[in-house]
């Protein structure tokens, strides 16, 4: 070979084509708009100015309303860097093949002679589990990148006055702080439903693998334009957006609106595969009830996701074209309705909410039983209620408009559906205490998560109903008693689960064992920061401190508690570095992992550690129901026996046995390198 | 069960109390809305040093109270572990698990109870974490209301919280296998009467809760005779108040204010719109809060009872200096207010005063004292040369200040960008408020003040005469 080795192993990684593809194609873009918008006798804009905003120091100084040439000129920049990207990243070449009458590839991965394969997790990928991890790694990378805009600001906000950031920077940092927490827990959703779905109900793959890898890769261009937005010259809208104040915000406003935009296609697409997979591919025998519950959870959210992303593409798709070709449509002065957006947005944006914390909850579910040794409590309830919670998520939207311009009796429909919504989350909470009472509680780190989200989700749930009765929620509207309320829920309901599904499915993913004592440590720090973070945050908001202040005199004295909550933030933040070493090190150097060091019945516990490239070498056939804790005899599915790793008879390996471990990873390494 | 076990779920305990006091805030506000008294119960007032012993007593008794609650708790549960340990050395009778249980899920959710209402009356009397109530002083009638309903929730919220909580805690605390216990736990897989139960009974609290707060909404939104229409303008980042025209008097006497002043005890109706983008208007004394749209007029009732001074809140992002937003809200009594209104009228009388109302929203941008804010300042800027943007430099003279205020990205002074001063005053200002403004920027500059001077003995009745009528405002 001519070509030296690292520069052919740089050409393989997909990520490294992606990001020359795309910035050459949005450079190509760009020009060619300022031809075609000189040809027709309009304006053009400065080609060095994203260069200036980038490198040069205009950064905070980019305040001014952009010109429309600009605008579009930079916009269609950020879409032909989307579809350089997606082109580069190799992500189109099969679909491309086919519809010029080529063959395609087979859609399985081939590794290349002196190509290391660690590249795969950097390129398009169809196999599942590979879209999931990379899935996960950037869910966390963006995670921390959020996390650390909201230190910078929380420290802001520790004190009285203004010390470190400007009016501006706070604006800014709080909607990309907002945004990128967003992302990220979406592709903490997508990490989770792509990795474990397809092995849960027994499938070798997803239904669409090449769309699954292409629904990844489209979000990554989709990031680097929202954290673009900044040295653009920001927007200080917070993450909501709304008109008449984004129509006039600074030209990062609209890479935040065309990155959202583009996130969209990946929620729907993503929602689409796993829709499909999940009504299609479920093993024989796996009836609906019998399906685990972790899979119910997935479901509710991606029917939500499947079927309202598109209002919330809508709604920012709409200020985009208000903002280049100048349509009215919330400009009262002209005709326009102000409100109007609010209903689209809120349309997506409750429902959201439910599409992160549904699969949260199935985690907990899932969790819950094999560290109690209990059958599930209520298996049928919990299932149906999170396709109730999923249902009626649409009917409350308006609660986030409270306040707004809508009619004000417009309120009191919208308070009683909001408050029925408690009624299928208590019955989640009920029956986790059912599964608990009664049975031989171990505690390990995937356990002391699940029991955290526990709590930190009912303190976010019973926050809710004062929010959502008209009368109390009008005081509370938008201050920081809300912004508790959504963090604590989120913080319950998704990342804790989140975190727990991590330190659970880690010795599947891996074959290797984490550290327990660092788990442990990283538990309690996390929990005990968040929740005095949140609480404070309850008790300033409910005595008055506005949301998404930079400043606030003295004289209110929120001072002690902003104090309290910033160093609190500071402690959880931080023992996310302690999680974070303790993966890194444990993929690294961490014990061999038996294939079921947690004794679980589930289909994904059968088979070695790490998970072999098509999962089962056979579909294996259900017969019975996944939380047979503690039944005699009990049997959940079957497999051929080259996939059965953990013994059937005794699927009870003790974590320091490591007989069965030897041939699972022989196993794993054929099929997997 | 072992002891370090038990230590470990005490300090739990301990920790959730914390969350709960912290989640209550202190003090509930139960006495207050009992006995209706203002400085009931807690609120210390007068020698220091009493205070200070008391507050240093309250504290320590609290305490107390609060280790003797969980030392008590501690013992109880040693004790049900002990008998249950000792009477069961053979694989236990579930059943017995349960007698236990349900003694000890009560001691432990009295325990929480009596603690968290302990912790929380002693906390409330720290400066700085409980020194006020729950939520601020009720300034008004929907006020009083909406702490109602607070109360009500905050009373179930603890109670539900204190129950679940309290089944959680039990359930590790008796439940925890040994490490090398590799059984299994009971084969239960569901329950359909509790189902039931529990699906029904928050569906019956919650549309209790809700068919309450659905009476009070109407009841405190409702129309009222009497009421006093004011009309309020919020623009970025300033609130601007128009007090309508008094019927009864023949003279034109609308005026404007910075600051919101009410009556006491008089319904009010504010009538508000937006210039530029949402804002919000909030007072958190008065608990209600209204979005100020644009485009759309809406309305915000309330009827203030408690005299004092509140401060008004943007809540809704509104741009660069959101968090300035703020005005002053001021309760009066008769007396008070009618001295207040007299004076306003006074101040008809002269544009420079008008002016310096109405350039309020102004001065969150352009400052009076030479600094550089947003937009240049307005000291000594009447009279002196501006450099403008690629046109060298200008006399700031009325007609380059007048444009400056209709057509901002006109002249664009050097070194301040273009685009940020709203562009919709041509419509909102009348020629007589410009004449008022510019009146009061002339008043900022040396040369501007002797202008006035000479001015005003020769054109005596061109401002004011103009202002009678110019006053109604779009």
């Amino acid at each position: 070979m001519l070509i030296p080795r690292p520069i052919r192993i740089l050409y393989h990684i997909g990520l490294v084509r992606g990001m020359v593809v795309g910035i050459l194609a949005a450079i190509a873009g760009m020009v060619l708009t300022n031809i075609v918008r000189a040809a027709f006798g309009m304006d053009t804009m400065d080609l060095m100015l994203p260069l200036e905003a980038l490198f040069g120091s205009t950064i905070w100084q980019a305040r001014t309303n952009p010109d429309t040439a600009t605008e579009i000129v930079t916009g269609m920049g950020a879409i032909f860097f989307t579809l350089g990207f997606l082109a580069g990243v190799g992500s189109l070449n099969d679909w491309f093949a086919w519809s010029i009458g080529r063959k395609g590839g087979d859609g399985h991965f081939h590794a290349k002679e002196g190509i290391p394969t660690w590249t795969r997790y950097f390129s398009f990928d169809t196999n599942h589990k590979v879209v999931g991890i990379q899935y996960g790694l950037t869910s966390i990378l963006v995670l921390m990148v959020g996390g650390l805009f909201a230190l910078i600001f929380r420290t802001e906000l520790a004190q009285p006055g203004l010390q470190y950031l400007s009016n501006d920077q706070y604006n800014n940092y709080i909607g990309i702080h907002g945004l990128l927490m967003i992302v990220a827990v979406l592709l903490g959703v997508g990490a989770l439903s792509n990795y474990l779905v397809p092995i849960m109900i027994g499938a070798q793959d997803m239904a669409f693998p090449r769309l699954n890898g292409f629904s990844y890769w489209i979000g990554f261009p989709a990031a680097i334009l929202l954290l673009m937005a900044l040295p653009m010259g920001g927007f200080d809208t917070g993450w909501t957006a709304y008109p008449p104040l984004s129509v006039r915000a600074p030209l990062g406003m609209q890479f935040v609106l065309l990155s959202v935009f583009i996130l969209g296609f990946q929620s729907i697409v993503g929602s689409i595969n796993l829709l499909v997979t999940i009504f299609m591919m479920r093993a024989p025998g796996m009836t609906w009830f019998r399906m685990p519950i972790f899979v119910w959870g997935v479901m509710a959210a991606s029917l939500l996701q499947f079927t309202a992303t598109q209002f919330f593409g809508l709604a920012f798709i709409s200020v985009v074209i208000q903002r280049w070709v100048d349509i009215p449509f919330y400009d009262p002065a002209r005709g326009g309705n102000v409100t109007l957006y609010q209903h689209i947005f809120w349309f997506y944006s409750h429902p959201t909410v439910y599409i992160w914390v549904l699969p949260g909850l199935g985690v907990i579910s899932e969790i819950l039983p094999v560290f109690s040794r209990k059958p599930l409590f209520g298996y049928k309830p919990i299932a149906l209620s999170s396709m109730a919670i999923a249902f009626m998520g649409y009917l409350v939207w308006a609660h986030h408009m409270f306040t707004s311009a809508m009619d004000p009796f417009l309120r009191l429909p919208f308070m009683l559906t909001t408050l029925t919504i408690a009624v299928p989350t208590g019955i989640k909470f009920f029956n986790w205490i059912g599964t608990l009472w009664g049975g031989k509680i171990h505690i390990s780190t995937p356990m002391l998560f699940s029991l955290g989200a526990f709590i930190l989700f009912l303190l976010g749930g019973l926050t809710g109903p004062p929010n959502g009765l008209v009368v109390t929620g009008i005081h509370l509207h938008d201050t920081h008693w809300v912004v508790a309320h959504f963090h604590i829920t989120v913080f319950g309901g998704f990342l804790f689960s989140l975190l727990a599904a991590i330190y659970y499915w880690f010795p599947k993913m891996t074959g290797k064992m984490f550290n327990e004592f660092l788990g442990r440590v990283h538990f309690w720090f996390m929990f005990g920061g968040f929740a005095t973070f949140a609480l404070s945050l309850f008790r300033i908001g409910i005595l008055g401190m506005p949301r998404r202040y930079a400043n606030y005199p003295t004289e209110w004295g929120y001072g002690s508690l902003n104090m309290v909550a910033t160093i609190a933030a500071f402690v959880a933040g931080g023992s996310m570095l302690v999680f974070i070493f303790n993966m890194a090190f444990s993929v690294r150097y961490g014990v061999k992992a038996s294939p079921n060091p947690w004794r679980s019945r589930g289909l994904e516990w059968q088979i070695a550690s790490p998970v072999p490239e098509f999962n089962f070498s056979a579909i294996p056939e259900i017969v019975g129901h996944p939380y047979d804790y503690g039944l005699p005899g009990a049997v959940y599915a079957i497999l051929s026996p080259e996939d059965q790793v953990a013994p059937l008879e005794d699927a009870y390996t003790p974590l320091d046995e490591s007989s069965a471990v030897s041939g699972s990873m022989v196993a794993a390494h054929a099929a997997g390198d | 069960m072992k002891r370090p076990q038990l230590m470990g779920t005490l300090l739990i305990l301990v920790g959730f109390v914390g969350i709960l006091f912290l989640l209550t805030g202190g003090r509930f506000s139960f006495a207050r809305q009992l006995s209706g008294d203002d400085a009931s119960v807690l609120n210390l007032t007068g020698d220091k040093t009493v205070q200070f012993v008391l507050v240093t007593l309250g504290v320590l008794g609290a305490m107390g109270g609060m280790a003797a609650a969980i030392a008590f708790v501690v013992w109880r549960l040693n004790r049900d572990i002990t008998q249950a340990q000792t009477s069961a050395a053979e694989p236990t009778n579930p059943l017995d698990y349960r007698i236990y249980g349900h003694r000890a899920a009560l001691v432990l959710i009295g325990g929480i109870t009596i603690a968290m209402l302990l912790f929380c009356q002693a906390i409330s009397m720290v400066p700085g974490f409980g020194g006020q109530d729950i939520l601020p002083v009720a300034a008004g009638e929907e006020a009083q209301a909406i702490d109602r309903l607070f109360l009500i929730e905050y009373v179930i919220m603890s109670v539900i919280f204190g129950i679940v909580v309290g089944m959680f805690l039990h359930s590790l605390l008796y439940f925890r296998a040994a490490k090398d216990d590799r059984s299994d736990g009971e084969y239960i897989h569901g329950h359909n009467a509790l189902e039931i139960g529990w699906t029904v009974l928050p569906a019956i609290i919650v549309t209790i809760l809700g068919i309450y707060a659905l009476i009070t909404f109407i009841d405190i939104f409702k129309e009222e005779d009497n009421e006093y229409v004011i009309k309020v303008t919020g623009q970025q980042w300033a609130w601007t108040f128009e007090y309508p025209d008094n019927p009864d008097t023949e003279a034109e006497d609308s005026f404007f204010s910075d600051e919101l002043v009410l009556l006491q005890n008089q319904p009010i109706k504010l009538e508000m719109n937006s210039l530029d983008v949402i804002h919000s208007f909030w007072v958190p004394e008065l608990r209600v809060k209204q979005d100020v749209t644009p485009g759309v007029e809406t309305v915000y009732r309330v009827t203030p009872t408690l005299a004092g001074e509140y401060s008004i809140r943007c809540t809704e992002i509104c741009g660069l200096n959101h968090s300035l937003m703020l005005a002053d809200v001021l309760v009066m009594d008769q007396s008070s207010y009618d001295k207040w209104v007299e004076a306003k009228l006074a101040e008809l009388q002269d544009p420079v005063a008008v002016g310096q109302t109405l350039a309020a929203p102004c001065l969150t941008c352009h400052s009076l004292d030479g600094s550089r804010v947003v937009g240049p300042t307005w000291k000594e800027l009447y009279g002196s040369e501006v450099p403008i943007e690629g046109e060298g430099s200008i006399l700031a003279d009325a007609d380059y200040i007048l444009n400056s205020i209709l057509n901002p990205n006109g002249q664009i002074h050097q070194g301040y960008p273009a685009g940020i001063m709203p562009q919709t005053y041509a419509a909102t200002y009348s020629e007589v408020q410009l004449g008022q403004l510019l009146a009061y920027i002339k008043s900022q500059s040396e040369i501007g003040r002797q202008e006035l001077e000479a001015e005003s003995p020769a054109t005596d009745e061109a401002p004011e005469g103009d202002l009678q009528v110019g006053a109604v405002v779009n």
